[in-house]
């Protein structure tokens, strides 16, 4: 009788029956596959209690928070970010090239959503308000740097800063503080 | 998402200050950050120079063609990024599509990269 509940165990099931028939070959050579291709080490994920979507979703938190992403976001650590943070985010302009584009402003907003998590960055230039949202786990996001720690912002949400910015956004001279930092950690290396 | 009746900063040097959106051109109901409008200028500056082409400056209730540069309602980017600003903003084109003014003051978005707008976007202080 078929079950439909665990997808995943039963694939994996039907791998490990193809194994056992093909001992023959255990004489040929063993594919290695490329650095790029994430190779699960275990064959039958714990699907115990949860869902597919629920699986696929923290593996994939796991495999794209390799990068240590994962602690901005987690109350524990003490690199978590919050909300009132004035926060530069560096982003690949597309997965092909290495050049970048940065954005600077407060944190003004933190949703914790597993994969989707995001947070939204807000600042004022050339006197316009311009928020941009960003997903935590987006492979284009290659650095988020805390530049100052926001202090008095006792809300998790900052949306009144639309209305009263006060001087939230005197953020001038940051961006050139974070290019000279960088350039010093670059002749370092 | 602009429509009619839409009000929209202008921000070339034009001479327009607001303008009215009165049709979205590519027939749809909304206009979002790209698309062409066509707009009735509500409020024109007394004292602008005359534009590019040696168009008469532009004066109020004229009508014209815009593109919107800048939209309250977030944009989505391919990425997942969501883009929004605080006011709604556009800049007035002649009838070849081409700017009307020959400065543009203020941020622009950079939703108008993957368009035919690239002479716009070098004109534009800061793009986003």
């Amino acid at each position: 009788m078929l079950s439909f509940t665990r997808p995943l165990a039963r694939m994996a099931g039907l791998v490990q029956l193809r194994s056992a028939s093909t001992a023959a070959n255990a004489a040929k050579p063993t594919y290695t596959a490329p650095a790029s291709v994430i190779v699960p080490t275990q064959f039958k994920p714990n699907t115990k209690g949860q869902g597919l979507m629920q699986l696929i979703s923290k593996e994939e938190t796991k495999r794209l928070g390799a990068d240590g992403r994962s602690k901005l976001f987690n109350k524990s650590h003490q690199d978590c970010l919050r909300p009132g943070d004035v926060v530069l985010v560096e982003t690949l302009n597309s997965m092909s090239t290495d050049k970048t584009s940065t954005f600077i402003g407060v944190l003004i907003a933190m949703d914790r959503r597993g994969l989707h998590s995001n947070f939204t960055v807000r600042n004022v230039v050339l006197k316009v308000g311009v928020e941009m949202k960003y997903m935590l786990y987006s492979p284009l996001i290659k650095a988020v740097r805390v530049m100052k720690k926001g202090e008095g912002f006792r809300r998790a949400k900052l949306f009144y800063l639309r209305d009263n910015p006060g001087r939230a956004f005197r953020l001038e001279g940051l961006v050139r503080q974070d290019k000279a930092e960088q350039a010093k950690k670059a002749v370092k290396a | 998402m602009l429509q009619l009746k839409s009000i929209l900063n202008v921000i070339d040097n034009s001479g327009a200050v607001w303008a009215e959106c009165i049709r979205v051109l590519h027939g749809g109901k909304y206009a979002r950050i790209g698309d062409e409008i066509v707009v009735v200028v509500n409020k024109a500056k007394s004292n602008a120079v005359a534009t590019a082409s040696g168009i008469p400056k532009v004066k109020k209730g004229d009508v014209r063609h815009a593109l919107v540069v800048r939209a309250r309602k977030e944009t989505l980017r391919p990425d997942g990024r969501y883009v929004r600003f605080d006011d709604n903003a556009c800049v007035l084109l002649n009838k070849q599509g081409e700017p009307l003014g020959t400065r543009v003051l203020g941020v622009v978005s950079g939703e108008l990269r993957q368009k035919r707008w690239m002479k716009l976007l070098s004109l534009a202080p800061k793009v986003i």
